[in-house]
């Protein structure tokens, strides 16, 4: 006769309890590129079978002061399409967690390798508008030095220490990193941005310099004027409804940007210029109106000329925008704009303009001018 | 003759209205009314700023038309601009654009 094996009730349940706890563990590492909700749900259910004796009833309003923890992708980037939804998907991931649910954030530094100028400012903008509008203010987020020595020098250099709080220590500097500036306002006043002017004048030719300026002042302008309208999120009355900006070098090329966190140009350029001109603009342009993407939208905006509106003397801002690359005869720019990016390389290349839409939005718009160092004007 | 020189009071020239901010083209165009209800021999100085936006000069000078002031009176400025001579073919757009649109 086989003899019956006996297990104790205890055994069975302790590798339940361990099955279990391993399937919690695997979910958790698995939904490492989740929203931090699945992730903070997955760690409390773990948290429940580490733990099963600490329970805690709690209000139904009750926020938890516990941070959360982001890891910072290890690229912060606009230039390519992985990176660009990927920074996007963390910035809307991080906005989610400190505005809505109320919740102290942790930036995790410690894998970031590179860092480009847009993304950085959009990034900044983001926890710009985050420390106006928590409760909690700047304690609403925190973060640890960079391991990299290169990208603590450019937090430092941009002023990221310094909107949060933190105390800086002495790292090494890098050439192309102390000419890097930072600067932001609520008002159209290129004033504010006298030293990064200074800056770009040293750079290039003064012709070159003034045709920049031209673009930029355009763009701060339109920032101030159409950007907030109808925005329900930022305002003037706690400084959340301002403008960005940004210079720096990279590769011997200079990197000027000015972002804005307001509704985007495809929801604010029918409320400028009306829906029927926008239809009559799109037909001129051999656009389908119902079909329009928000890259449609820029590029019809960058395209308004008074000769084209036939009318109105305004709403030229995005075409002088443009124009710093004609004038200049070098460079590109690009206008990122909610779900939508517009490239202008120029009329001298064989692509002028290239219209890309992401799945992610950069919630605002970023405009960017890359224009190789000391170059005068044809 | 009087000369004005636009770095002076804007060395930044700014936006189109007030309202968007400080060193705009209505206040310059305030200015300027200003003046030529003083002295009708104007010469506008373009020179030594950091460069200006179109709305600002558009504000400026189309807006002179759009508030009134005679245009014989505004096609008489005369320009200085060493630095970008191309601005003063643009002013001259902005005016006779305004002129056509009041017509």
């Amino acid at each position: 006769m086989k003899k019956k094996t006996v297990v104790k009730a205890s055994i069975v349940n302790k590798k339940c309890l361990r099955a279990k706890r391993s399937k919690l563990k695997a979910k958790l590492r698995n939904c490492e590129h989740c929203s931090w909700e699945v992730l903070e749900k997955a760690k409390q259910s773990l948290d429940k079978v580490k733990f099963p004796h600490h329970r805690v009833t709690r209000s139904n309003n009750y926020s938890s002061n516990t941070r959360v923890t982001f890891r910072v992708p290890g690229s912060i980037d606009y230039y390519h399409k992985d990176n660009y939804e990927l920074t996007n998907s963390f910035l809307e991931d991080v906005r989610d967690c400190a505005l809505r649910a109320n919740r102290r954030i942790y930036l995790n530094f410690s894998d970031t390798q590179y860092i480009s100028a847009a993304a950085m400012l959009s990034f900044l903008a983001e926890i710009d508008v985050i420390t106006k509008k928590s409760r909690l203010g700047v304690r609403a987020v925190s973060f640890n030095h960079p391991k990299d020595p290169k990208m603590e020098s450019i937090l430092k250099q941009v002023g990221f220490y310094d909107l949060l709080k933190k105390e800086t220590r002495k790292t090494k500097e890098y050439d192309d990193v102390t000419f890097w500036k930072y600067t932001s306002g609520a008002c159209s006043e290129p004033i504010l941005a006298k030293d990064m002017i200074a800056d770009i004048k040293n750079e290039l030719e003064r012709s070159a310099s003034k045709k920049l300026y031209r673009g930029f002042v355009e763009a701060m302008s339109n920032s101030v004027e159409h950007a907030y309208i109808d925005d329900n999120i930022h305002c003037e009355a706690d400084n959340t409804a301002k403008w960005w900006t940004f210079a720096g070098i990279r590769d011997s090329e200079l990197v000027v940007v000015i972002c804005d966190k307001g509704v985007g140009i495809p929801l604010t350029l029918p409320k400028t210029q009306g829906a029927s001109q926008i239809e009559e603009l799109f037909d001129l342009l051999g656009f389908e109106f119902f079909k329009a993407k928000d890259s449609t939208y820029i590029q019809a905006a960058s395209s308004l000329s008074r000769t084209r509106t036939g009318k109105s003397y305004r709403g030229k801002g995005l075409t002088d925008m443009k124009q710093v690359i004609d004038s200049i005869g070098t460079g590109f720019m690009s206008i990122s704009s909610n779900y939508g990016k517009y490239m202008y390389k120029g009329t001298e290349g064989m692509i002028k303009e290239v219209t890309i839409d992401h799945k992610r939005s950069v919630s605002g718009t970023i405009v960017e001018w890359v224009i190789p160092l000391k170059v005068d004007i044809q | 003759m009087k000369i004005i020189k636009v770095a002076s009071r804007y060395p930044c020239p700014g936006p189109r209205y007030k309202k968007l901010g400080p060193s705009s083209g209505e206040e310059f165009r305030e200015w300027l009314i200003k003046e030529l209800s003083e002295e009708c021999d104007m010469t506008v100085d373009l020179d030594d700023t950091e460069g200006f936006g179109s709305s600002f000069l558009e504000e400026a000078f189309g807006g002179l038309i759009r508030v009134g002031i005679p245009p014989d009176l505004v096609k008489s400025i005369k320009f200085i601009s060493h630095e970008e001579p191309e601005l003063i073919d643009e002013i001259q757009e902005y005016i006779d654009d305004e002129i056509a649109n009041n017509e």
